[in-house]
């Protein structure tokens, strides 16, 4: 039984952390979803270009959205320090 | 998207990605952005560079400061060994007349790092009647101290032996260096 309770404990755990993660990106980039896609996407570990790829968006339109998310990086550090 | 999300495992990756990507940031766009948060960055690259400059200097004054001190008290281990010698005495009667411990008065002859309390300093200047602060001179008590006096103190650690009764050169040697000590302020 105790087996049991592990493992239910361990699922509460990842799923309240699951839901911290959610918030802090909504906190960060709203609706924008482009951003927070590529913000995911550069945690993973893939460079710019393999973004792009992926994503199948040129360079122009990953240079403008890379520019939203420092913004709002920039803006959330902002705000959760004042 | 959420499924991407919840490749997130944690709020800290989520940081983690953010400071990577300010750090990556071209040059242009992080000035747009400390313009934007009301930053000025000539001023923060200034301050920077200072702070830099400032840790460096204090660094190697700490170090100069640590060669000097370890310089010191090997004149301190020298002068007391070759006083030994010269009122031929082992540890173990130095620190019955000193009152102090045999473990102490062999520490400072061989721990070059070892700092001997102002007691024992006091105690052992006494034992061998010697005029009052020359010891604590080079003891490390007395931080302050001039090239000259380094200059002296290498001299006269490179020139003391350890073993055997002292030599007319070597009775020379050290009681110049304890006049010298004594004229030191």
């Amino acid at each position: 039984m105790k087996f049991i309770w592990e493992i239910r404990d361990q699922f509460i755990d990842a799923a309240a952390e699951s839901a911290k993660v959610s918030a802090l990106l909504k906190s960060v980039f709203g609706d924008d979803d482009q951003a927070k896609e590529i913000f995911v996407l550069r945690n993973e570990g893939f460079r710019p270009a393999e973004v792009q790829a992926r994503l199948r968006i040129s360079a122009r339109d990953y240079e403008s959205a890379n520019r939203r998310i420092l913004r709002k990086i920039s803006q959330f550090s902002l705000k959760t320090n004042n | 998207m959420s499924n991407r999300e919840n490749q997130l495992k944690d709020t800290d990756a989520v940081f983690r990605t953010m400071r990577e990507m300010l750090l990556e940031a071209p040059d242009a766009e992080v000035d747009a952005l400390a313009r934007d948060a009301g930053v000025d960055t000539r001023k923060l690259s200034e301050i920077g560079r200072n702070t830099v400059k400032s840790a460096i200097s204090e660094h190697n004054q700490n170090r100069a400061k640590e060669e000097s001190s370890v310089l010191l008290h090997k004149g301190l281990n020298s002068l007391l060994i070759m006083l030994r010698r010269r009122d031929n005495l082992d540890e173990s009667e130095l620190a019955t007349r000193a009152k102090v411990e045999e473990a102490e008065i062999k520490r400072i002859e061989f721990d070059s790092g070892y700092l001997p309390s102002p007691r024992t300093i006091y105690n052992l200047e006494k034992a061998f009647a010697l005029p009052g602060g020359v010891l604590a001179k080079l003891s490390g008590a007395i931080v302050h101290h001039s090239p000259a006096m380094e200059e002296r103190v290498m001299e006269f650690a490179a020139n003391a032996k350890s073993m055997g009764k002292l030599s007319r050169e070597e009775k020379q040697l050290l009681n110049a260096f304890v006049k010298f000590l004594t004229e030191q302020k």
